[in-house]
């Protein structure tokens, strides 16, 4: 499943944005590639992602996937591809506060029943998050969030990951185990990755790197 | 999971009082629609009492009346007119005998013969009340006559105490032996007649019409086709009914002045009752708003689970379902909570209002328990379609 950008600029860039491989010109990102997107602040990497997975509509240009321009998306299709194409791990995590690890990564989980129980722990486990599976979210510190929101961005089946920022508060050895699971949980779908940096340490293991 | 998500987790306070208010608003309407419902059945009862069905009327005797030689009474344009008034179902004259007669009643046992000049009349069969059995008349058969009751009750409670005569009751009234003695055109014919029944309604002494039809015919001295009725009865489904009444004063028609009377007294509780629903109304409108409002504060304070639920790829009619689900149970047992009340009020204010005469039954009407789920209903839809947009706007 391809993404192509047609002449797409955000309306908030118009004018800010120069000599670049996606903000007004024609890009295709392709099945299964995977793009690490550097940047420096304010450039629209979140912007980019939002834009792809249907959250914001303030843009020119269209972004055709699957033969069909998005922007004419309805809601159920939009929950359609949420369930099933396209997967993502927001920049400010979008956990529920006074739920629990376990029960936010479930909530998501159940929409298709990825995953059993027990490889939904295997992960954490690998994350070194297991034990704090039965605590409230709002306790847990940011990088454990990030870790927690990784996981339940893996628990459905898709075709495209968008990651935005997803290491930014953790260590790089945690950086690196998170890292792996990602790339493997790509490989096993044969999917793609979008992942968004502000130019940390993670540079290895993509296809392709835009900066924007 | 989405429960302890979309619901409020805090704020049970708020839901009480929501509860209340709703609740509230819901009576306030349903108890004054079961009263004005109980009052209704109450008006439209057939008892005599409150609502007679029939109504004698008559023509006001005035002095220019009196001054002309000519008898006073309906033309056939003018109960024409009557008959088109609103709740006028029919109306029939009185015929009366346009011949001399007397009647002789003799009860024996020392009681004195009665004999008195006669005025007979008689309406079509149909409006009388306690029809007799051999309510019938030929030429030949003895003449059934129906008495007021009042007549009875005069001689029985005035003119037998005060005489020190015996009191008779009305089966030894029935059985006395009565004539009608005709003394018309030359002619005395006297006619075996007994009293066949009573009546509450016309305070007049009915005949069979048929009777009065050939006396009419055969010892009328004058041509009694010219003959104005003086009397006409009139059955209406509804005599308190204020246009008809307005209609019978202007035309200056007498009746019943008690009859009048308690078509004002019902004409108040009507208007009570209607103030008493509009105010009902104008509560539940403001309790909706309170629901409304509230429905609004779930969702405000749950925007960030909402949109995130979203995101995570659940449908909007996913969450609109859970929410429909929440405010359904919120308000049906609003409902029930409101039923099991007016169930509860009903029988106790039955008995209050039997302290005051009035006879209420102590259920609950149907039409009562329907519109409390239509109003429910009502809550339902309008916030459950402002919900949907709140949804999509997310």
């Amino acid at each position: 499943m391809k993404i192509h950008f047609e002449k797409v600029i955000p309306i908030p860039l118009q004018g800010f944005v120069s000599d670049n491989k996606i903000w007004n010109t024609n890009y295709i990102f392709d099945s299964g590639k995977h793009y690490l997107i550097n940047a420096a602040s304010g450039k629209g990497k979140t912007t980019l992602l939002s834009i792809i997975y249907g959250l914001r509509s303030d843009y020119e240009g269209s972004i055709i996937i699957d033969k069909k321009v998005t922007s004419t998306h309805s809601y159920n299709d939009w929950a359609l591809l949420r369930q099933a194409k396209f997967s993502i791990m927001f920049q400010d995590l979008r956990l529920f506060p006074t739920l629990t690890a376990l029960e936010n990564i479930l909530l998501k989980n159940n929409l298709t029943h990825h995953y059993s129980h027990e490889v939904i722990i295997q992960m954490a486990n690998q994350l070194d998050v297991a034990n704090l599976l039965q605590r409230k979210c709002e306790t847990l510190s940011l990088g454990q969030q990030q870790r927690i929101a990784l996981i339940r961005s893996v628990c459905q089946p898709f075709e495209w990951l968008l990651l935005d920022e997803p290491f930014s508060h953790l260590d790089m050895r945690n950086a690196n185990k998170c890292m792996e699971l990602v790339t493997l949980e790509c490989r096993k779908r044969n999917a793609g990755l979008i992942l968004t940096s502000l130019g940390e340490y993670i540079q290895e293991g993509f296809d392709e790197k835009i900066e924007i | 999971m989405l429960n302890k998500l979309l619901f409020l987790d805090r704020g049970k306070l708020q839901l009480s009082i929501v509860i209340g208010g709703t609740l509230l608003g819901l009576l306030l309407l349903l108890i004054p629609l079961q009263l004005f419902l109980d009052f209704r059945e109450l008006l439209t009862q057939k008892t005599d009492l409150l609502n007679p069905q029939y109504m004698v009327l008559n023509k006001e005797v005035t002095l220019m009346g009196m001054a002309s030689d000519k008898k006073q009474g309906f033309s056939l344009n003018e109960i024409d007119k009557l008959k088109h008034q609103p709740s006028v179902e029919e109306i029939a004259p009185f015929t009366s005998n346009n011949f001399y007669s007397f009647g002789v009643l003799g009860f024996g046992n020392g009681v004195p013969d009665f004999q008195t000049d006669l005025f007979l009349e008689s309406v079509p069969d149909k409006f009388l009340d306690n029809l007799p059995s051999n309510w019938q008349w030929q030429p030949g058969n003895d003449i059934p006559i129906i008495l007021p009751t009042d007549f009875i009750n005069l001689y029985n409670f005035s003119f037998a105490a005060t005489h020190g005569l015996p009191q008779v009751s009305k089966s030894v009234v029935k059985m006395a032996p009565f004539t009608i003695v005709v003394d018309s055109l030359g002619k005395k014919l006297e006619f075996k007649a007994h009293i066949a029944g009573f009546s509450d309604r016309i305070n007049t002494i009915i005949v069979p019409l048929p009777f009065l039809e050939y006396g009419n015919k055969s010892f009328s001295k004058t041509d009694n086709t010219e003959n104005k009725p003086g009397k006409i009865i009139v059955k209406s489904n509804d005599p308190t009914n204020a246009a008809l009444t307005n209609y019978i004063a202007r035309c200056g028609y007498e009746t019943n002045q008690e009859l009048l009377r308690n078509a004002r007294l019902a004409g108040v509780l009507r208007v009570v009752a209607f103030a008493l629903s509009l105010l009902g109304i104008l509560i539940v409108i403001l309790s909706a708003t309170g629901f409304f409002q509230f429905a609004q504060l779930v969702l405000n304070r749950k925007s960030y689970e909402i949109k995130t639920l979203l995101l995570l790829g659940f449908y909007p009619k996913t969450i609109w379902r859970y929410y429909f689900k929440i405010f359904s149970i919120i308000l049906s047992s609003v409902f029930v909570l409101s039923i099991i009340v007016i169930f509860l009020f009903k029988p106790w204010f039955a008995e209050f209002a039997a302290n005051y005469g009035f006879e209420l039954n102590d259920g609950v009407s149907g039409i009562t328990i329907i519109s409390g789920i239509v109003v429910v209903f009502i809550y339902l839809f309008a916030t459950m379609a402002n919900l949907w947009r709140e949804i999509i706007r997310s």
